[in-house]
């Protein structure tokens, strides 16, 4: 638990290292100020979670089928869908560790398939670790080690915003020359380049179709070949091939969610890049992502089953299949007859459909006229206590309770769902 | 007494080293979950299992398995295709789950358990990834559980070391980081050199300085063994040396025996690092000279890491030698991991092949080592899960110890070269179930300190073994009869059929918390964490239910 | 003619895995007990003949399925020998890891048709979905031997990594086209989407027309009339009748090379 200390006649309470979960980065340096349930960020944190910690708790009551309902018969109601239901879908899977555990188990039970909204960014690292392995780095190597630093097509001025300021230009470093002489370069559309001041990052504009080509021309140009490339631009990328070669340790960032359908040739190509630096340097990836609970539902899909999601409960065994198993694709194929909903960081919608589903999280516009079961839950890190991992892969956080709205966790709910399946 | 409980295991023949009990007929009493005397009244006898031509041990400790934390979790997602190959089936199990390699925590739990292993120790868990590898060894069922935690690739430590902080403070940090990552002993990987692979250094001798430090891995393993046997830690300084895999690392290895000096450490998978260059293919094995050094330094505890051909995947904080191993990697895809200051790691798939000479040499090797070391009490049976092999090999492994024949048929179907080029055909040597059982029973509880684990005194924890007795001891370890946690029967003819949760075993020793301000300074300044949330409280190993934890303390000084 | 014929009897609700209903693997079975072979569809198992009204011979190496739809997945996935003829449209997965034999489909298939395939011949007179002869998931290298003809389009990243055999698409190929390429043919009849041989290592890839650009890592080589080509050329052409008729114009080739290393090759004939 966070420190708490008490203001003279304030009736606030300030909460100290608070980890944010609002995105990947897991930042846990925000000081949070709770007053009769409301909270608000003091210090530190991107604009994003100051946003959401400030959003109001409403006060939701379980729906089922759009009308209000005691938290008993909602449970019942969710039990007896998936009892009904021959092939569930669990998608969105927006929790905490406590929740993706919860949500796995209850799919076996269901012989549920298992999915994450952003599944299909996950699954650009997953492809690339698969099918040729990965070389990476975290969060306190690229502040500390880096002297170069390459944001491949990664916008970081909303999600992952306080990346600049505790990576990439923190006040203090291990390695304090490689601080002082690091560079920072920015490949993509120049109005991505990150805005947070002090980064200064030499920007070489191209747009999100070009990224995967320029890294191709970086190789090429390692390779002692001549890229295509006329004018600025070609100087542009000879400007960062000589960077690259004169870097005792490169990082290259990427963000799998901002890459497109095949983001994973864009992580292929730079893991390439990076496999040919570290034949006689020092390079490492680092990828951005892992928004709404993604790294730890992965994270904990892999430890439990095998398997990083995008999975199958419904045979005698586990089965994985990242195309087939994919929500937009089952949903459009209509190849399940029911959906479980879990997203308690953000309000997203679950996606359109007729299908009965169970909605567990956040309120939204859309649960009062969906066909169906309504859970209210709270978000972790707020309404109750959890764990996240971090999107680098490594280190996970605990999550404090900052305040007390009886909002029951998606783990309690999941748990009591899976006690009335019978 | 009145109403007691007691579950009796009549007429096996135990193995219980630790007693020296070695293979006599007698019963065993469970009674509240321990081993008790002989109840005085036998109506207190509510349970009784006739054990007769039955072999009784302790349950199974494993002190060095790779079952939790990043490495591992990478392993798993990397390889599908390994899954594929061995997934559990509805029913099969309490839970569904996956094999091979990189098996599904619910997997290890269920599968060490069906062979009798009832504690598994996690050897390389990052401070940095603690948490992580307390979830995931949460989500290991049955067996009890506890990791090691590696300390000196941190720049911290090297900052300490190169800044000639006192030893009270190396030992107070050493002491802080137990507590923190909730570990049960410190382990040192390739001292020095995954950080100075980050600052691409492709190699690291003993005496070599680290680039950016200016320090040595000597300087760094005796810095940690000397702080370990202050502090009174029961398992000392579990060592993955330097130069892994490197052809000639036999002399580092002798090195590293001699630089300690007495100081008591742990040198874990040795094979690894027991190889000569003699031969036409500059590859030779160094048991001998390995196992000699190791019989005559009473100081100096080992396991073995043994290879069994197939295919596995290597998981190792040891960036460093990982790299250069993926080069050999199959199939060609590896991870390579830089860890926040703290560490590094490497996963490798790899295909151990039985034809190929330096793989089968270094089958030869493991075996060796383990015919040569002479004292059972110091040498523990380990595959290095699953960088040698899988652990579920385990049964053949011992078979090939137990049994001198079936291991020269072995011998006949490796590398004719690798054959010829190890002494193995001409080593007598048969290891004994009394031997079997303080290997993999007795010899690590007491090296951990785990007090009543291990052995079937009285009141010891009731986690017991029991084998049908059949000559072909892979079989007869393959499918226990009988297996007991914590008094209540658990495996039933090598298939679980209860699903306990183990506990978490740490290690608490006293230290001057003052360190903690220093350290808070340090995290904030440089890490991307602060201190305190780094740290694993207590209740998220033991809260809701989910586990429970077991504290050891310091041995006392004598 | 000694075959065995699947004739689906009703469009199942869910997915079904028809992996294992190949021609060798039924080779050696009886009737009975072919019926009796487990299926799996969603979270049932059901037998074989519940789903397929099953006649013909047995014992041959022939097999065909009618009235194939595209909730039938894995069809024909590892099929070793013999022939499958599918009538109707396949799910994902058609013809996975397939080491020889013959896979015709008359109708679509969806993704992943020859997953990490090591031998045979597939040969489709629809269309397909994305990764075709790309890898199984685990497999590091996409389709390893054999050869996969689609007469109509193909979808995104066609032989993405595909390490060895010949894919001609006689229609279109969407986005990625040849994508990481370790070696291997492919051809292409149609137009092809951007990104064609992105990071490829090795290989070929032939274009019956001019892509809208290459990657930068492409570089002209010349306009050549090479031996391999012509061969590669005749051997397509000789596959199908329209193709060869589509084919016979060819009078040169404009070579490039690339991606990164340069020893990529993109043939666009003329």
């Amino acid at each position: 638990m966070p420190e708490q200390l008490a203001e003279n006649s304030d009736p606030s309470t300030l909460h100290h290292a608070v980890a944010c979960p609002f995105c990947g980065l897991l930042c846990d340096d925000l000081v949070v100020a709770e007053t009769r349930g409301a909270l608000s960020v003091t210090d530190n944190g991107c604009a994003k979670a100051r946003i959401a910690y400030a959003r109001p708790v409403v006060a939701a009551s379980p729906l089922v089928n759009g009308k209000p309902a005691s938290l008993d018969d909602a449970l019942n109601a969710a039990a007896r869908q998936l009892k009904r239901s021959r092939q569930p879908l669990f998608g969105g899977f927006g929790t905490d560790i406590d929740g993706a555990r919860a949500a796995l188990a209850l799919a076996e039970r269901c012989g549920a398939i298992v999915d994450h909204l952003h599944g299909r960014a996950l699954a650009h690292n997953v492809r690339v670790l698969q099918t040729r392995g990965l070389a990476t780095t975290t969060l306190a190597e690229v502040r500390n080690r880096a002297d170069l630093v390459v944001l491949v097509g990664a916008d970081i001025n909303d999600d992952f915003h306080e990346f600049a300021r505790r990576c990439l230009r923190p006040s203090s470093a291990l390695a304090e020359e490689r601080l002082a002489t690091r560079r920072v370069f920015h490949l993509g559309p120049a109005r991505e380049a990150p805005r947070q001041p002090g980064v200064d990052a030499e920007s070489i504009a191209c747009s999100r179709e070009e990224v995967l080509d320029l890294v191709n021309a970086l190789r090429a140009l390692r390779l002692q070949r001549q890229p295509r490339l006329r004018g600025k631009r070609l100087q542009a990328v000879s400007n960062l091939a000589g960077a690259i070669a004169a870097s005792e340790y490169a990082v290259f960032v990427w963000t799998p969610g901002q890459l497109g359908e095949d983001g994973d040739l864009v992580i292929g190509a730079v893991c390439d890049l990076i496999a040919d630096i570290n034949r006689s340097k020092r390079a490492a990836g680092l990828a951005l992502g892992g928004n709404d609970g993604g790294q730890s539902a992965i994270a904990t899909a892999a430890w439990l089953t095998g398997y990083p999601l995008q999975l199958s409960y419904a045979g005698r065994t586990l089965e994985y299949d990242p195309l087939r198993y994919d929500t937009a694709r089952l949903l459009a194929a209509g190849a399940v007859d029911s959906l479980l909903w879990v997203s308690t960081f953000n309000p997203h919608p679950a996606p359109v459909t007729d299908l009965p589903q169970t909605v567990i999280g956040m309120p939204t516009a859309q649960a009062s006229s969906m066909r169906g079961v309504y859970l209210p839950a709270g978000t972790p890190g707020l309404d109750h206590r959890g764990q996240l991992i971090r999107t680098d892969g490594v280190v996970a956080l605990p999550l404090p309770q900052l305040r007390d709205v009886a909002l029951p966790s998606a783990a309690f709910l999941l748990h009591e769902i899976a006690k009335r399946m019978g | 007494m009145a109403g007691r409980s007691i579950t009796e295991l009549r007429g096996g023949r135990v193995y219980d080293p630790a007693h020296g009990i070695d293979g006599v007929v007698q019963s065993i009493y469970l009674c509240d979950g321990q081993v008790v005397g002989a109840p005085s009244d036998p109506s207190d006898i509510k349970v009784s299992h006739d054990l007769s031509g039955c072999i009784v041990m302790a349950g199974g400790i494993d002190i060095h398995t790779h079952i939790g934390g990043g490495k591992v979790n990478l392993a798993r997602m990397m390889l599908p295709e390994d899954h594929r190959q061995d997934l559990v089936a509805r029913g099969r199990h309490p839970r569904m789950g996956s094999g091979h390699a990189a098996p599904s925590t619910l997997t290890v739990g269920y599968r060490y358990a069906e062979m009798g292993y009832t504690a598994c120790f996690e050897p390389a868990m990052l401070a940095a990834n603690a948490r992580q590898a307390h979830l995931e060894m949460g989500d290991t069922p049955i067996v009890d559980k506890g990791a090691y935690v590696l300390l000196g690739n941190d720049d911290l430590m090297l900052r300490m070391l190169a800044g000639k902080e006192p030893g009270v403070k190396v030992r107070d940090y050493i002491a802080w980081t137990l507590r923190a990552a909730q570990a049960m002993a410190i382990k040192v990987v390739n001292p020095g050199g995954i950080n100075a692979f980050k600052f691409n250094q492709r190699k690291l001798d003993l005496d070599e300085q680290n680039a950016y430090y200016g320090i040595t891995p000597r300087q760094v393993l005796l810095a940690l063994a000397d702080g370990i046997r202050e502090l009174g830690l029961p398992h000392p300084l579990h060592i993955h040396g330097c130069n892994l895999g490197v052809p000639g690392n036999l002399d580092t290895t002798l090195a590293t025996i001699a630089a300690l000096d007495g100081l008591p450490a742990h040198l874990t998978h040795v094979q690894f690092h027991s190889y000569g260059t003699e031969g036409d293919r500059k590859f030779s094995s160094g048991a001998a000279a390995v196992a000699e050094a190791v019989n005559r330094s009473p100081n100096i505890s080992m396991d073995v890491g043994q290879i069994l051909f197939g295919q596995t995947v290597t998981e190792s904080g040891d960036s460093m030698r990982q790299y250069a191993g993926s080069a050999f990697g199959s199939p060609k895809k590896s991870v390579l991991m830089d860890i926040e200051c703290d560490a590094g790691c490497g996963v490798v798939p790899f295909k151990y092949k039985d034809k190929n000479f330096v793989n089968a040499l270094q089958w030869a090797i493991g075996l060796e080592l383990f015919l040569l070391v002479s004292d059972p009490w110091r040498l523990f049976l380990t595959t290095d899960h699953p960088n040698g092999a899988p652990f579920t090999t385990y049964p053949h492994l011992i078979r090939l110890l137990m049994d001198r024949s079936f291991r020269n048929d072995m011998l006949k179907t490796i590398n004719p070269d690798a054959a010829a080029a190890s002494t193995l055909a001409s080593i007598e040597r048969e290891y004994t179930l009394y031997e079997i059982a303080i290997m993999t029973r007795a010899g690590p509880a007491r090296s951990l300190g785990l007090g009543n684990l291990g052995h079937l005194g009285v009141g010891a924890r009731g986690d017991v073994a029991v084998y049908v007795d059949h000559p072909d001891r892979e079989r007869m370890f393959t499918t226990p009869r009988f297996v007991f946690k914590a008094g209540e029967m658990i495996v039933r003819d090598g298939r679980v059929i209860a699903s306990p949760t183990g506990a978490t075993h740490v290690m608490r020793v006293d230290y001057d918390t003052s360190i903690e301000r220093t350290l808070d300074a340090y995290f904030e300044r440089y890490m991307t964490v602060s201190r305190r949330n780094l740290a694993v409280a207590d209740g998220e190993i033991d809260g809701d239910g989910r586990g429970s934890l077991i504290a050891h303390g310091a041995r006392r000084s004598s | 003619m000694s075959t065995l014929i699947l004739r689906l009897e009703a469009a199942p609700d869910f997915d079904v895995d028809l992996s294992g209903i190949t021609p060798d693997a039924l080779k050696d079975k009886r009737l009975p007990d072919i019926r009796r072979l487990k299926l799996r569809q969603g979270q049932r198992d059901m037998a074989l003949g519940d789903l397929f009204a099953i006649d013909g011979t047995v014992g041959g190496d022939e097999l065909e399925i009618h009235g194939a739809c595209t909730r039938l997945h894995h069809v024909g996935a590892g099929m070793r020998a013999g022939q499958l003829r599918v009538i109707g449209d396949c799910g994902a997965w058609l013809g996975s890891e397939m080491r020889g034999g013959t896979l015709s489909v008359r109708g679509n298939a969806g993704d992943g048709v020859g997953a990490s395939m090591r031998g045979g011949l597939i040969d489709i007179s629809g269309s397909v979905g994305d990764y075709l002869g790309a890898p199984f998931p685990g497999a590091v290298s996409g389709m390893k031997g054999g050869t996969i003809l689609v007469q109509r389009r193909a979808g995104r990243r066609v032989g993405d990594r595909m390490r060895r055999g010949l894919v001609v698409i006689g229609g279109d190929a969407g986005h990625g086209c040849g994508s990481q390429m370790i070696a291997g043919s492919i051809v292409v009849l149609g137009a092809v989407d951007s990104g064609v041989g992105t990071g490829m290592r090795r290989g070929t890839i032939a274009l019956a027309q001019a892509p809208a650009g290459l990657g930068p890592g492409f570089a002209l080589n010349g306009h050549f009339d090479l031996a391999f080509t012509q061969l590669l050329l005749r051997h397509v052409g000789g596959l199908k009748s329209a193709w060869r008729s589509r084919l016979s114009g060819i009078a040169s080739v404009e070579r490039w090379v690339g991606d990164a290393g340069g020893l990529g090759e993109i043939l666009i004939l003329s």
